[in-house]
């Protein structure tokens, strides 16, 4: 999971659930975010941020998360399976 | 209706569709799914017809929707939702249920323009208070791209194979919300995974009226259509900008256009980076790029007459 903070909130990427499909980065109205060497999700310019949550909200794969500090946390765990790293396997 | 800002930070209406499926990386079907259950505040039950959605969302044993969920068949997504609504509406009437909830069908463009199509035509004209929602990825995806009644003229695909006496679909595709709207319901609407707010606004307006509404959603397919993963919102976007894909809505029988590109682009800015297209840029096709411009041309110049005003959002 990665951090980005500026002023009273921050953003929060994780790099397990990015598919690098680019939803993010094309509809940041502020091209904060970029695909990184590893074709995942990276928020280069974070001080242009203005936390309008328009990547949260248009993720597919829920790995962007726009929090304000010391609000309600709301956490997005994975699945427990995925938490022990078995994924689908461990079901079959 | 609650701003960006204020949906994001609504943490029951996130929790309705979850991460974890297995839809590709750039697929606008998901973003088209979320932001139209972000923008419904009441409780909603989703009606799925086979399709991408369905099968990669609920892998046995794992699922991806936190709300009722219901698939029946390819073929009766609406019928379903007629039924589970009129279900609704009986138990409402008893007394034994007292919220409010929507009802939201969603289906592909195969099966809502061609193998739902009759189901929805009953659903529609019977009336029911539920919102179908079409993500129109312009063929039958799910089992390999396949041609529907949505594929436009002269894309290629698995059934309509480039060769040498073929140059892909030889057809042109169908319109789909014009025939909703002759259907005379509440409210019918066209919009695009690239314009989040109007597609939000438009889900809201949908879930608001008294009777069925409809929805067709351009949702891009980085596997079908051959476009890199990283550019489906701006595929999707310049259908918009072309004038392929205009945004409009039809409300209680008037036609209001949601908007007007400052600069109409020509079409072959949408064709180009899509694999399926890419034969249409060599010379002996030049006919057919002439063609299809002309179509777009002329649906545009039809709209245009079609609707009373314009609302840009």
């Amino acid at each position: 999971m990665k951090r980005y903070e500026q002023g009273e909130f921050f953003l929060e990427i994780e790099p397990r659930r990015c598919k690098g499909c680019g939803v993010c980065v094309q509809s940041c109205p502020k091209g904060v975010l970029v695909l990184n060497a590893e074709g995942k999700a990276d928020a280069k310019e974070i001080a242009q941020c203005i936390f309008c949550g328009i990547c949260e909200q248009r993720c597919p794969d829920f790995a962007i998360s726009v929090h304000k500090k010391h609000s309600h946390p709301h956490p997005r765990p994975l699945s427990p399976l995925r938490e022990r790293g078995e994924g689908v396997r461990g079901l079959v | 209706m609650p701003n960006t800002k204020e949906l994001a930070h609504r943490e029951e209406l996130h929790k309705r569709f979850t991460g974890a499926h297995a839809l590709c990386a750039g697929c606008g079907i998901p973003i088209c799914v979320r932001t139209i259950l972000n923008a419904i505040e009441e409780p909603v039950v989703v009606i799925n017809a086979t399709g991408c959605l369905e099968v990669a969302t609920t892998r046995y044993p794992t699922t991806a929707w936190n709300v009722p969920w219901i698939h029946v068949a390819f073929e009766n997504a609406a019928a379903v939702a007629s039924g589970v609504e009129t279900a609704y509406r009986v138990l409402r009437r008893r007394g034994k249920i007292s919220q409010e909830i929507r009802f939201v069908a969603f289906g592909g463009d195969g099966g809502t323009y061609d193998i739902g199509l009759q189901a929805l035509s009953g659903a529609l004209e019977r009336g029911h208070r539920f919102i179908y929602v079409c993500y129109d990825n312009e063929a039958y995806m799910n089992t390999g791209n396949q041609r529907s009644g949505a594929t436009p003229l002269a894309a290629q695909t698995s059934t309509t194979p480039l060769g040498e006496k073929s140059f892909g679909k030889p057809q042109r595709r169908k319109d789909l919300t014009e025939i909703v709207a002759a259907h005379h319901i509440p409210y019918v609407a066209q919009a695009s995974i690239s314009d989040w707010y109007d597609l939000a606004r438009k889900a809201r307006q949908a879930a608001s009226v008294d009777g069925p509404a409809f929805l067709n959603v351009l949702s891009t397919c980085p596997r079908g259509w051959g476009h890199p993963t990283d550019q489906s919102v701006k595929i999707a976007r310049l259908a918009v900008e072309t004038c392929y894909w205009p945004l409009y809505e039809i409300i209680e029988g008037r036609w209001v256009l949601n908007y007007i590109p400052e600069e109409k682009l020509p079409i072959t800015e949408w064709l180009r980076p899509q694999k399926r297209f890419a034969h249409l840029f060599e010379p002996q096709h030049k006919e057919l790029l002439r063609q299809i411009q002309q179509q777009v041309d002329e649906e545009w110049e039809k709209l245009l007459r079609k609707c009373e005003r314009y609302e840009a959002l």
